[in-house]
């Protein structure tokens, strides 16, 4: 640990001595702290194996959605892709008819990177192709739902109930098992 | 130690009122102004000048000066090493998603977009210039520019020294193909919650060669610091593009 990180550490605990204000809050709105439900986003829906190209609305109300932010040059997004389609493939449109709830549980992977000019649209499709995808995959083009989530990074995987209110959202890696259980959750379960 | 020149009656840049700054202040600034100043934090704050750096650009095969863009450019500053496969990509892909706003807003011509490196050794100019490809780097609209220290020991001096972004070897790193964990140094969630599940492809090592704070400097044209985005201050690039945006518009208006 090098000298910098102790002077950063000291400084942030002078912040906290100075004991102006709460916790520091950054960024904005944080859909988790107030119950909110998140407004519903028109994205631009892409060509590729499960998905066709058009517009999807998201989040859905009524239906428990699961939403990934992902980008084409992320490697734990593609290691993110095996996990998620297994669960996709248990609980996506086809799968699920729950006891208490009876919906359906939409899945949608959105991208955020800038489309069309380096990146395009076909290298997205490619991506998903090669690494299995089949559902509803999307690009927030304008980064209006990534800034309505205040996702700093990427893959970002957010659960909503049918309520359209954020039960879950993380950052990083995550098995089979650790994207059941918050959707299993947000189906009341 | 201040040279009055006619017309300019702020002297002291954060002083409410003040010419050199679009942006309002930051969250609790009086407190990270007091950190600042008693030397608690290492890297500059909003109105602090810009450091004076002078360091190799690979793609123009010419020393690029922090100093040159006054008057010229507004300017992004991150740090990073193209072996990182955490947090890094993502920081450099917060700089692509301004670089492409500004051809959206037409304002490609007054913003640079710096990616420093700090492992030299590691990153020649190919590399840098494959890694800048990967995430849909734009080199022809000439506002990018990787910043590589000829030594270990110059990246120290600027980027640890002069914009006080932490970095460190790890000591327990195995060399090439050791894979693709993260030191917890980075600040930033996406890496720490990948180090946990790291099984990836190229070996059993969780670690990787650096371990660093994620870091991004905006500075306005008249090189003074409008925001220094890190830890849990980090932006979503929708944070980012806005915040850019406010600068160079508000430097349009405001002469």
């Amino acid at each position: 640990m090098g000298v910098h990180r102790r002077e950063l550490l000291a400084g942030t605990a002078a912040l906290g001595v100075a004991g102006v204000g709460a916790a520091v809050t950054v960024g904005g709105w944080n859909p988790l702290e107030d119950g909110a439900a998140l407004a519903e986003f028109e994205l631009e829906s892409l060509e590729a194996p499960g998905s066709e190209a058009g517009t999807v609305v998201v989040p859905e109300r009524g239906s428990v959605t699961v939403l990934e932010l992902f980008a084409t040059w992320c490697g734990v997004c593609e290691r993110l892709m095996e996990p998620m389609g297994a669960v996709y493939d248990d609980l996506g449109e086809r799968g699920y008819e729950g006891v208490s709830q009876g919906g359906d549980v939409q899945f949608l992977s959105v991208t955020n990177e800038p489309l069309g000019r380096t990146t395009t649209r076909a290298d997205v499709a490619s991506w998903w192709e090669a690494h299995d995808g089949r559902w509803t995959v999307a690009s927030d083009a304008d980064l209006e739902l990534t800034g309505a989530l205040d996702a700093t990074a990427v893959p970002y995987t957010v659960v909503l109930d049918e309520a359209n209110v954020v039960t879950w959202s993380e950052t990083g890696y995550k098995s089979v098992e650790e994207l059941r259980e918050p959707i299993f959750a947000a189906l009341g379960e | 130690m201040v040279t009055l020149t006619a017309g300019c009656t702020a002297l002291d840049p954060r002083d409410d009122g003040d010419d050199h700054l679009i942006l309002g202040q930051p969250d609790q600034y009086d407190m990270l102004r007091e950190a600042r100043d008693g030397g608690d934090l290492a890297h500059p704050i909003y109105g602090d000048e810009l450091p004076d750096a002078t360091v190799p650009c690979t793609l123009h095969e010419r020393e690029v000066s922090t100093a040159e863009f006054e008057g010229e450019r507004h300017t992004l500053f991150t740090f990073i090493f193209a072996r990182c496969h955490a947090a890094c990509p993502g920081l450099t892909a917060s700089l692509r998603h301004v670089q492409d706003d500004s051809v959206d807003g037409d304002y490609e011509d007054r913003i640079a977009l710096c990616n420093v490196t700090f492992d030299p050794e590691h990153d020649t100019p190919a590399v840098l210039e494959e890694y800048g490809d990967g995430l849909g780097v734009d080199y022809e609209l000439d506002n990018w520019h990787f910043l590589r220290p000829e030594s270990e020991a110059d990246a120290r001096a600027v980027v640890e020294e002069q914009f006080g972004c932490y970095f460190a070897r790890n000591e327990d790193y195995e060399g090439e193909g050791g894979g693709h964990g993260h030191g917890d140094g980075d600040g930033n969630g996406a890496g720490d919650h990948a180090d946990e599940h790291d099984d990836g492809e190229n070996g059993d090592s969780m670690e990787m060669a650096f371990e660093h704070a994620s870091m991004i400097v905006l500075a306005n044209a008249d090189g003074y610091v409008e925001r220094t985005y890190t830890g849990a201050r980090l932006p979503s690039s929708r944070d980012l593009v806005d915040d850019v945006r406010t600068v160079v518009e508000g430097w349009d208006g405001g002469d």
